[in-house]
């Protein structure tokens, strides 16, 4: 038989039934895309989660009693917060013996009014003693009086200005993207958030004090101390004060937990659903080959062999399903790359480990897996058809 | 049938559009009593809004008729409509400048995946109905 006309028997074929088509065609899309948002969601968080250990730079955090959760939301998505203890506190850790090298920071959340340029988390440090940003600067910055290192995510470049409490402060460079709380919030020397905390007029507990207040204290421990040593220093040291130690290794791994326990909810739903898209699927192409027999019969008369009739409706089936599953993960690519901020939003950090290349490989083979089963199923099918005889198919049918 | 398909999703699509930027993915918030300068993309959710309102008139009318070139040609039109609103909204007219803040979380990637959606569903119409349109 002429290509022509095998087309046109395709053709027929889609248009008959055109809602069974379009139903069909819609399963295939809707599996594409929750497959390939749900492998995106599974890998990015799970190694984006797991790298967050190595780029916070510290071994611990000293903050204010109480505070955990905020100083969470700074670490991990740059949500604008601020609390303050004494800065006498930095000294008296200092002399502890394993400590390699300590900072303290000040941190400023700006507001989201005429006053300032935007709400951003703004973080006041010395950056002669610092550890943790000077990694993801391009190289050696020196950051005066009124300037400010802009976090990856925020659409400002170096040299540009900004505003904060109705004073300018200039752009001096750009940190690369580092992945977690640090791409949206904007780094300063002590004495520019200071400044910043008098103009803003936040009110402190003991504003006397203002030039010796801090919010966090950094520490990296020296490669031959243990850390449950250093832990107990620390712990004899700051009794005296109402801090909290966090443990970097301790909080990435309840972070960790909190996300695997996320991430086993979204995956029972997710398979649920695909589990069911798959099953009515299933059934679809069932009761469409079904509908077909006496198509098949017909072409077996007029002298097709069944190996060419298998041929065609393996065609008839690519052509709905090549369609539908690269349209499926076309969307999925759009939608996990349009919504990636409001997705870091929700889960309170950033998502960084998936890139677009590997994005369109696995929507590539995800394209081709799909396919490959619509095929073996329809194979199935038409198999099941092909055991019984040309007459009977066609008296099933009457 | 099949037409008529990608009219309804079309017009579902233009009506998202109009909607996003106020009611569905909503701008940052301004305070219009409190006297302050609206940001720019209060402006660019204005412009949005009215581009989405204008692709619903005109695929209405893309119903009515019934003539093929004419209807090639409205899609045409969509495309390019389409495009202004990403322009428009990327680059055009902008957001805000930080990405966390509610027009760049929502409001952008809403009307990019919508627009490209539209110019995607329209395009098929075109390539579609070549055979038609060359005959006629």
């Amino acid at each position: 038989m002429k290509a022509k006309y095998k087309n046109l028997i395709i053709d027929s074929w889609i248009k008959y039934k055109y809602a069974r088509t379009l139903t069909i065609s819609a399963m295939i899309f809707s599996i594409a895309l929750c497959v390939f948002i749900f492998i995106f969601l599974n890998y990015n968080i799970k190694s984006s989660a797991q790298n967050i250990d190595n780029k916070m730079g510290a071994d611990f955090m000293i903050i204010p009693k109480g505070e955990k959760k905020n100083n969470e939301g700074i670490l991990l998505s740059g949500q604008p917060s601020a609390f303050y203890m004494n800065g006498e506190i930095e000294e008296a850790l200092q002399k502890i013996e394993g400590v390699e090298s300590i900072n303290s920071q000040v941190f400023v959340a700006t507001l989201a009014s005429g006053c300032c340029s935007f709400p951003v988390q703004a973080i006041g440090l010395d950056f002669e003693k610092d550890f943790t940003i000077k990694h993801w600067l391009d190289n050696d910055i020196s950051v005066n009086y009124n300037e400010v290192i802009a976090g990856s995510n925020l659409a400002i470049r170096a040299g540009e200005v900004l505003t904060f409490f109705d004073n300018q402060y200039k752009v001096a460079a750009n940190l690369q993207p580092t992945g977690i709380g640090f791409d949206n919030s904007i780094f300063m020397t002590k004495d520019t958030a200071l400044d910043m905390i008098k103009k803003a007029n936040i009110k402190l507990d003991n504003s006397d004090t203002l030039e010796n207040m801090i919010s966090a204290v950094l520490i990296k421990k020296k490669k031959d101390i243990s850390s449950d040593d250093l832990y107990l220093d620390i712990i004899r040291v700051s009794k005296d004060y109402d801090v909290e130690i966090v443990k970097s290794k301790d909080f990435v791994e309840e972070f960790l937990q909190s996300i695997n326990n996320m991430m086993n909810f979204i995956n029972i739903l997710f398979c649920v659903i695909i589990l069911f898209i798959i099953i009515t699927l299933y059934s679809l192409l069932m009761i469409d080959a079904k509908d077909k027999k006496k198509d098949f019969a017909s072409l077996g008369i007029i002298g097709m062999s069944f190996s060419e009739i298998k041929k065609l409706s393996i065609k008839y089936i690519s052509r709905i399903s090549i369609i539908s599953s690269i349209s499926g993960v076309l969307l999925g690519l759009l939608v996990v790359n349009f919504f990636n901020t409001i997705m870091e939003d929700k889960l309170k950090f950033s998502l960084t480990e998936f890139g677009i290349t590997k994005q369109i490989i696995t929507a590539v083979i995800i394209a081709i897996i799909i396919n490959m089963a619509i095929i073996f199923i329809q194979v199935i099918n038409v198999n099941k058809i092909r055991k019984k005889g040309l007459i009977e198919l066609l008296r099933v049918e009457e | 049938m099949k037409n008529r398909v990608i009219d309804i999703i079309q017009i579902s699509i233009g009506f998202l559009l109009m909607l996003a930027p106020k009611v569905i993915a909503p701008v940052c918030h301004y305070d219009a009593s409190g006297g302050e300068k609206p940001m720019k993309c209060f402006h660019m959710g204005n412009a949005v809004t009215t581009i989405g309102l204008a692709l619903v008139i005109i695929l209405v009318v893309n119903i009515i008729i019934k003539n093929d070139a004419v209807k090639s040609g409205i899609h045409i039109g969509i495309i390019l409509l389409s495009g202004c609103a990403i322009y428009i909204s990327k680059w055009g007219i902008g957001g805000c400048m930080h990405s966390h803040m509610s027009c760049q979380a929502k409001t952008i990637p809403a009307v990019l995946l919508l627009g490209f959606i539209m110019i995607a569903l329209s395009c098929f119409y075109i390539f579609k109905n070549l055979d038609k349109l060359k005959e006629s």
